[in-house]
């Protein structure tokens, strides 16, 4: 079990309780042992003896009429010695309990003073430590209530300017960042759009030089000029589906099944393309994911996989698990994906194929994330690449 | 005159913490005495009354003892008629204790018959000292026909000065501030065999 140290507060409560056992110890100790210690000593110090001696040894050289006289006197000598050394018991017993009334009393304004600026400094501590808490798990809200008398209040000042600044930073970066994605996504429907257009300008312009001059092989060139303007329309709906799929993405409709047989049953229309291996884990535990969406991020993977097909070209699909995740690696030899791309496969647009949309693999760990798993891509140039991805495990009565 | 100031106020406020204190804890450690039912005789028209303390000592007592003061333990004994809160006669007398450090002996001074007995170890001092041996407390003639009495005897330690103390050392606080008490059976004149 791992050792874990109490929170501040407590540390604090400790000290002091610890802090306050020694001071009455040291005080107890110190004081009064040494008191007793000394009045006993005094004590033995008795001239009570002396004075039984004196008066043996003289009492017989007395006449019979001053032997009285001097035992009185002897007598009330001892008398007061013994009364002193009582005097003095009393006295120290009444001494001992008073210091421990003023022990009580001083222990006991020393808890209220501390528990009052304990208060005092704790709590805009504590409070603050809440702030931080919040404001690392991304609550750029928070603001920390002030408290004039605490010396502590130029910190939560401080503290809340700066949680205002992060806020108000976050806003203009939220607002770049939209202004970005807008002006990229801009660019790349005008390019897209802009791209198709040029190859239709040009087939009717041809179409109208073969039309003014009455060429015979017109027919030829108007069902050339036709075919070219289906194909550019074919891929600006590609494109337009495309988009509108990445826009908005249904909301994914979990269940529990076997992924397994759902690769085997994706890979097989391929196999007719490309050498495609199973390495299947048994006793896979089931899936809970959307059957739908993760079909098509493994069609999505596999067909990205065959784009970047060479010769003895082939895919190895693997699953295994661990105690809290399914994983499923799909690896290719194909021309593999350069270094300076790979971090940036995933982000909309991106696309080095031709015809591509550059939204496929961003749709593909769109819907990993959703799901709560993670997707990673390991690649050389020549050798191949290798996509990981991990799905959670979610038993059926967490569900 | 600030130094006076904190002085006087340091005082107060531990005088104050002092009483506050001793509210619920006191310096002496004192027990709780009790005396013995008293024992009548009748003795021609004379009443004859014997009784002692019990449980009435501590160690810090007997070292008082050793201090040679005179130790007084006084006695009341009052006579009441059984329906009557106030006593018809009281007598006070007193036993006192005395220290001989030469002699290393006490010495015990009855008032009530005004005789003293001495040589005694500390043992049968403290026997001896809070004994009530025959007094005679009344007789048939201080009593009326036809009405019951009873005697009650109560006994008290006094306060004594000690050399070395600013205020006397009230020794009752070793009873816990407590006069131990008994009272006779009922007797009646009948009960004299004049």
């Amino acid at each position: 079990m791992r050792f874990r140290l109490p929170s501040f507060r407590t540390q604090i409560i400790i000290l002091v309780i610890l802090l306050i056992v020694t001071s009455v110890l040291f005080f107890r100790n110190f004081f009064i042992d040494s008191f007793q210690s000394f009045s006993e000593t005094s004590e033995t110090l008795s001239t009570n003896e002396k004075s039984r001696k004196l008066y043996e040894n003289y009492n017989l050289q007395l006449d019979e009429v001053y032997r009285s006289q001097f035992r009185n006197d002897i007598e009330e000598i001892m008398s007061i010695e013994n009364q002193k050394a009582i005097a003095r018991h009393v006295f120290i017993n009444e001494i001992e309990l008073y210091s421990k009334f003023i022990l009580f009393f001083l222990t006991v304004i020393v808890i209220i003073l501390f528990f009052i600026s304990f208060y005092f400094i704790t709590r805009p501590l504590k409070r603050l430590q809440d702030a931080t808490l919040q404001l690392a798990l991304g609550n750029l809200e928070v603001n920390v209530r002030e408290s004039r008398f605490s010396p502590l209040n130029d910190l939560i000042v401080s503290f809340n300017d700066m949680s205002h600044e992060l806020q108000s930073n976050r806003k203009k970066l939220i607002q770049a960042e939209k202004d970005a994605a807008w002006r990229d996504m801009a660019r790349i429907l005008a390019h897209e759009i802009k791209n198709p257009l040029t190859p239709i300008r040009l087939s009717l312009e041809r179409l109208e030089m073969k039309y003014a001059s009455k060429s015979k092989d017109l027919d030829v060139v108007f069902y050339n000029v036709a075919k070219v303007i289906h194909e550019e329309i074919d891929n600006l709906q590609t494109f337009a589906s495309e988009f509108s799929k990445f826009a908005r993405l249904p909301e994914a409709n979990p269940i529990h099944y076997d992924i397994n047989k759902q690769i085997s049953e994706i890979c097989f229309p391929y196999q007719s393309e490309v050498k495609i291996e199973y390495k299947l884990a048994e006793k896979l535990p089931l899936l809970f994911a959307d059957k739908i969406q993760v079909k098509q991020v493994l069609d999505n993977l596999v067909q990205n996989s065959i784009n970047a097909a060479k010769e003895d070209f082939n895919i190895t699909i693997n699953t295994n698990f661990t105690d809290s995740s399914i994983n499923i690696k799909i690896q290719d030899n194909g021309h593999g994906i350069d270094e300076k791309d790979i971090n940036e496969i995933f982000n909309p647009y991106f696309t080095k194929s031709r015809g591509g949309t550059g939204l496929g693999l961003a749709i593909v760990k769109r819907i990993i994330e959703n799901h709560g798993g993670s997707i990673n891509v390991k690649s050389q140039i020549g050798v191949g690449t290798i996509f990981d991805l991990s799905f959670p495990i979610v038993h059926k009565q967490e569900q | 005159m600030e130094t006076g100031f904190l002085a006087a106020f340091s005082k107060k406020v531990i005088s104050t913490i002092i009483a506050v204190g001793s509210m619920f804890y006191s310096t002496i450690n004192g027990v709780t005495p009790s005396m013995s039912t008293p024992e009548i005789q009748f003795q021609n028209d004379d009443l004859f009354i014997s009784t002692t303390i019990d449980n009435c000592y501590t160690e810090e007592l007997n070292q008082i003892f050793y201090s040679g003061n005179i130790i007084p333990l006084y006695f009341s004994v009052e006579l009441y008629q059984d329906n009557k809160k106030n006593p018809d006669s009281t007598f006070i007398f007193y036993h006192a204790l005395q220290y001989s450090p030469i002699g290393n002996d006490f010495t015990i001074y009855y008032s009530e018959r005004d005789e003293a007995i001495s040589s005694l170890n500390i043992d049968q001092a403290k026997v001896l000292f809070p004994q009530i041996i025959n007094y005679r407390a009344t007789s048939a003639t201080s009593i009326n026909n036809n009405i019951n009495y009873y005697l009650k005897i109560t006994a008290w330690l006094d306060k004594i000065h000690l050399e070395g103390m600013k205020e006397e050392l009230n020794l009752l606080f070793y009873w816990n501030s407590i006069k131990p008490n008994s009272a006779s059976t009922i007797f009646s004149k009948s009960d004299f065999q004049i």
